[in-house]
């Protein structure tokens, strides 16, 4: 199920940023940017997860 | 943020287009590449919510009968209560217009059936049936699964009433049988799975019960289409999906959410502006200065 992330955080990046700017772009650069960022941060969640939950 | 290079035309139209569909409002003007980013985004992400649930996803609050009663299992117990749940749920959904309208009305149905349990036939009629059935014949109690074709009819009851009968003709665990039926009782007309039940009664040549059909027959698209869940369907869809129907509400709750800010862009443009701005102001500060460095990117969001 964990694989659903990878195709909603990328329809998020572009819904979002196409809702704040009108230019294709800069629609495209920042939703990549922001794609990125959501993966980043959702990966340093994973591992202080698993750094918490390690030998559990 | 309004910007004479973004074409508006009807802005109230184009909030309400985006509304039915998501990016319907930005094709209305002319705005082709964020409709199409819309349109595929956040339908794609409906869908897939839709597909994952059996299409039940969307259930609007309210599954109370008209004159008040609460719904009930089909046990008897009351249904629990979480109307205020089932409002907060659709509201996330609600902006997604053709399906929150489609749930609304089915829900309106399901509230004001009326003689639901019935099946309103006039003359013989054929549907195809799966399920189970309890036989016993010369050669002994049979059990296992069914299917083969029903055909129904208004039939005299032995009481003096009317009800339904007719005859079954398929198999019983892969043996041929035909038998006679009486007594069909029905599941509500109105479900949101596609399958009715009904249990009736198999008779011999003689005209003796020996057994009996549980099973189900189809119900017509528009009976069970986004149709309100009864608590038992609920409760067979959760153990059915796990955790899965949790991430296909979820993924309904985000595309309606997307489509709050959609069909805000289409009535009042993007939030930021253009997008060209930060640049334009960027260039300028330079040149101002004499300096022709490129621009450094700056970021509102």
């Amino acid at each position: 199920m964990v694989w659903y992330l990878f195709p909603v955080a990328a329809a998020v990046s572009l819904v979002w940023n196409a809702t704040r700017y009108e230019s294709t772009a800069v629609i495209i650069r920042k939703a990549i940017r922001l794609y990125v960022q959501t993966l980043l941060f959702m990966a340093v969640i994973l591992g202080v997860l698993m750094f918490f939950s390690w030998r559990l | 943020m309004s910007d004479p290079r973004i074409p508006l035309k009807n802005r109230f139209l184009a909030a309400f287009l985006a509304f039915l569909c998501p990016g319907a409002g930005h094709f209305y003007q002319g705005r082709r590449v964020k409709g199409a980013i819309f349109s595929v985004c956040i339908i794609a992400l409906f869908l897939t919510g839709m597909v994952m649930a059996d299409w039940k996803a969307v259930q609007p609050p309210g599954r109370f009968g008209f004159n008040g009663t609460i719904l009930h299992y089909d046990d008897g117990r009351p249904d629990a209560p979480g109307n205020g749940l089932r409002t907060l749920k659709f509201a996330a959904q609600a902006s997604m217009g053709v399906p929150a309208v489609i749930s609304i009305v089915q829900n309106q149905r399901f509230r004001g059936q009326v003689d639901k349990y019935e099946l309103k036939i006039s003359g013989p009629t054929s549907y195809p049936f799966s399920g189970a059935a309890q036989v016993t014949t010369e050669s002994g109690f049979r059990e296992g699964e069914a299917e083969g074709t029903l055909t129904l009819e208004p039939i005299q009851g032995n009481l003096g009433g009317t009800t339904i009968g007719g005859t079954f003709v398929g198999t019983i665990d892969g043996t041929a049988v035909e038998f006679q039926l009486r007594s069909a009782k029905f599941g509500p007309t109105l479900g949101a799975d596609s399958q009715r039940t009904i249990e009736v009664s198999l008779l011999d040549s003689t005209e003796s019960p020996v057994g009996s059909l549980v099973g189900g027959i189809p119900r017509p698209f528009g009976n069970h289409f986004m149709m309100t869940m009864s608590p038992d369907e609920e409760d067979a869809l959760q153990n059915k999906l796990g955790k899965r129907h949790e991430l296909a509400m979820v993924l309904t709750w985000i595309a309606g959410l997307l489509n709050v800010l959609v069909i805000w862009d289409a009535a009042d443009g993007p939030a930021y502006g253009y997008g060209d701005e930060e640049e334009t102001t960027e260039t300028d500060k330079p040149a101002a200065t004499g300096g022709t460095e490129p621009l450094a990117e700056t970021s509102k969001a």
